[in-house]
């Protein structure tokens, strides 16, 4: 089990995450919802221990991330927000420099390696600069990469971005069976539909701080409760945007 | 007025090309803030040059006792001056030639706003000028001006205005020659190449460049030399191109000599070749803007790449160890940035090495050829020395600049303190592979050659042992992967830091050389050199990798602390 126990993050004064606690059961998957700016991205960069927490920890399987933060790190995969990666390396090169870097056995890692670049369709250009690659192509890369080591616990932040819909559906249909095997996934992104068909729980972050949680069962049987849509902008206080584009268009008439 | 030009598009973008000259996008803002900061101490430190360097001049000119004596001197100061206005002005174009014509950025984002493909043109060239006649200006008023109103004395030949008048343009055409040259050179480049050769022939040809002018140091030192190519009114001074502006300077002063009035005009065709070439480009470009400049930055590599590396990895026993030393080795091939920081600085290296085995004077009667002889053994000796200590400092600096920072954060994901020794051995074997073996190999022929096969081999043990030391002297404090660290370059005061490392340079070389020599000289120093050598090294070793356990991985540069707390 993951447990995120009262985290909580200042920067200078200004408290970006306030005692965030949430659970991952082994089989879940957790979607993490916020509006920009709520402080989804600091506690998933806590959970994957890139942030030290100013209060509060990080638990995975009764073991600490502060207590032993090189046997957590090796557990958990991570798909960052934006494909952040060396592109003057391929795609065999930066898989190689993450699994030599997470102590993969070499016959295993280059085998390994070669698999995820036929299954992610990424085989043709394995000697291609990742630079030359697509949007969508460097996300797969990243995928491979937090899927190179086995982990128990994927972190994904905004993983569906710039992948087209085959890869989306491949995606989609893997971390259904990847949690089925009993590992554990916490999702974060913007896309309501998505999280609805891929998670089988919300937690909804906003100004630093849980306002709603909910599984998600819940919320597809739309007869007797409110959308994930329509939860989440009550949970977040959204405002009618009708009048700020009236108001838009008004300075746009006004120039 | 002010208000009304800063509104104009023309202006914006003129001042949008023109920052964007000194805009370094691998810094974060504390780099940058610190790059600003060191330019104008090199800018200062030059202007002061400008009241020294007259100074010196007028110094010298006074001891003459013949006006044959002070007509060598002067000529040989005024190619001094010319060459080095050229050399900075060439460098400085050098190291921003990637940004002389429009790219790749501007066609995407000026293009789609209502400006016009010739105000885009046009104010690029504008900033260009504006940005080019700052080095041209400074160089001339330095170097030009400053320096032909200091050199009168009893034995000028001509008035003060007719001498500025006529240094001042040989030094500001020849400083617009050399930037030109290079900015030519680029624009064919951009021009004529396929667009697979484009981004590695361009980073070629500027790390060339760099290399080049910096191995022309030698001779810059020494221009009496080839001052004597214009008296001989030799052939050869054709192919130099400072004493093409000489021979205009010479013109300009009155005298019709038929080959100097050949050397003007070759000046005179040089500067205007390269102009029209620009000028060619800049026209080519502007008409096919949308087929050459889609092609022309940032183009990435859709060649297959060479996987010779991977291969590597079937012999690398540690995992970290082999992660850390290919990417380095894969970064150092594939950004050009880092080839030119690694290869200038060895250039520098080389360089210096080759003024410290040339210039040689003998002194009179035998006693002063012993000396010289004596002089030039240590020199050699000393040579492999000044090769590590630019070919460390070399590696050094191009590991410490960083490549896309934010995707640092796979090696902050899998930091493990217990592979921490293995990713610094890396980093170790990479500074002895670049920064000391290939230069020893270098020097033990030029020793074999000069020293005899024997005594090279002898010299090359304490040689590699001072090596050896100066990379564990320089990994003292080193917590960092490879380009995977913010950077804050000029930390200290620019003095500062060049006065440490003279000191260093000077420290290191004399003493080494000076421990080399005897332990040449006396078979026991040999001995006792190499056993001194050897426990330094391993003293010096075990406390490092003792501390680098300790010591997390740094992955932000940081300022030293502005308050310094004395414990009262």
């Amino acid at each position: 089990m993951f447990e995120a126990r009262a985290l909580t993050r200042r920067y200078r004064g200004f408290l970006a995450v306030d005692k965030v606690s949430f659970e991952i059961q082994r089989g879940d998957i957790l979607g993490y919802l916020g509006p920009n700016g709520s402080g989804k991205s600091t506690t998933i960069n806590m959970v994957v221990g890139l942030l030290e927490p100013s209060a509060g920890s990080v638990v995975l399987d009764g073991v600490s991330m502060s207590e032993d933060p090189v046997g957590c790190k090796r557990r958990i995969g991570y798909v960052p927000e934006e494909p952040y990666l060396y592109t003057h390396l391929t795609a065999t090169e930066y898989l190689t420099l993450v699994g030599n870097l997470r102590g993969l056995e070499r016959a295993r890692l280059e085998s390994r390696i070669a698999r995820l670049l036929q299954l992610f369709a990424l085989f043709e250009s394995r000697y291609s600069a990742l630079s030359a690659y697509s949007k969508g192509m460097r996300q797969r890369v990243l995928l491979a990469a937090a899927l190179l080591h086995n982990p128990d616990l994927l972190v994904l932040d905004e993983p569906f971005s710039g992948l087209d819909v085959s890869a989306g559906l491949l995606f989609r249909t893997l971390l259904h069976l990847f949690a089925r095997e009993g590992r554990m996934i916490l999702f974060s992104s913007h896309r309501l539909d998505v999280v609805e068909r891929v998670c089988s729980s919300v937690v909804i972050l906003h100004h630093g701080r849980i306002v709603a949680r909910t599984g998600v069962d819940h919320v597809r049987d739309g007869q007797r409760s409110p959308s994930l849509e329509d939860l989440f902008a009550h949970a977040t206080q959204q405002e009618d945007y009708t009048h700020v584009a009236r108001d838009i268009l008004g300075v746009m008439q006004d120039v | 007025m002010k208000t009304v030009l800063a509104e104009t598009a023309a202006f914006g973008l003129t001042r949008h090309f023109f920052r964007e000259f000194f805009y370094l996008r691998f810094l974060t803002d504390t780099g940058a803030e610190s790059v600003r900061r060191t330019v104008i101490g090199v800018v200062s430190g030059l202007f002061a040059l400008s009241i020294l360097f007259p100074q010196f001049v007028v110094g010298r000119y006074a001891k003459m006792r013949t006006v044959a004596d002070y007509r060598q001197a002067f000529l040989s100061d005024q190619l001094f001056t010319i060459c080095v206005a050229m050399f900075v002005v060439g460098l400085i174009a050098a190291l921003v030639c990637q940004s002389l014509f429009p790219d790749e950025t501007d066609y995407r984002v000026l293009m789609a706003l209502p400006v016009t493909q010739r105000l885009v043109f046009g104010t690029k060239m504008l900033a260009l000028a504006l940005f080019a006649s700052i080095f041209v200006l400074s160089t001339t008023v330095i170097f030009g001006l400053a320096f032909s109103a200091a050199a009168g004395g009893r034995w000028a030949e001509q008035g003060i205005l007719r001498r500025m008048l006529a240094h001042g343009s040989a030094v500001c055409l020849a400083s617009i020659f050399a930037g030109a040259s290079v900015m030519s050179v680029q624009g064919l480049i951009a021009v004529l190449l396929p667009r697979s050769w484009l981004r590695s022939v361009s980073v070629v040809t500027q790390t060339a460049t760099i290399c080049v002018l910096f191995l022309s140091l030698p001779a810059i030192a020494h221009p009496a030399g080839y001052a004597a190519l214009l008296q001989t009114r030799a052939t050869l001074s054709l192919a130099v191109p400072p004493v093409w502006f000489l021979g205009l300077e010479q013109v300009t002063l009155g005298h019709r000599d038929a080959f100097v009035i050949r050397l003007a005009s070759v000046a005179l065709l040089g500067l205007a070749g390269s102009i029209v070439a620009i000028a060619g480009c800049y026209l080519t470009i502007y008409r096919r803007f949308d087929q050459l400049v889609l092609r022309s930055s940032h183009v990435p590599w859709r060649g297959r790449l060479r996987p010779g590396w991977l291969r590597l990895a079937s012999v690398e026993q540690r995992p970290a160890r082999g992660a850390i030393a290919r990417f380095t080795s894969a970064t150092l091939r594939r950004s050009g940035l880092h080839q030119v920081v690694f290869c200038s600085l060895s250039a520098i290296g080389a360089a210096v090495s080759i003024n410290s085995l040339i210039g040689f004077e003998a002194g009179p009667g035998p006693r002063g050829q012993a000396a010289m002889a004596w002089r030039f053994v240590e020199a050699v000796l000393e040579m492999p020395l000044v090769f590590f200590f630019f070919g460390v400092a070399a590696v050094r600096n191009a590991l410490l600049l960083p490549l896309d920072v934010r995707a640092n954060w796979v090696f902050r994901l899998t930091e493990d303190p217990a592979a921490k020794p293995d990713q610094l051995a890396a980093i170790e074997r990479s500074l002895i592979r670049l920064g000391v073996a290939p230069y020893l190999l270098v020097s033990l022929v030029i020793q074999a050659a000069v020293l005899g096969a024997a005594n090279a081999l002898l010299a090359a043990i304490p040689t590699t042992l001072l090596g050896l030391v100066l990379v564990e002297w320089v990994l003292r404090h080193w917590h960092r992967i490879p380009f995977t660290c913010t950077y804050i370059p000029g930390k200290r005061q620019l003095v500062h830091s060049l006065l440490i490392t003279f000191a260093a340079f000077v420290v290191f070389v004399n003493l080494g050389g000076g421990l080399v020599h005897f332990s040449l000289t006396r078979p026991r120093g040999f001995v006792t050199v190499c056993a001194v050598l050897l426990a330094a090294l391993i003293a010096m070793r075990r406390s490092r990798l003792a501390s680098s356990a300790r010591v997390p991985l740094e992955f932000e540069d940081s300022l030293p602390d502005d308050v310094t707390v004395i414990p009262l």
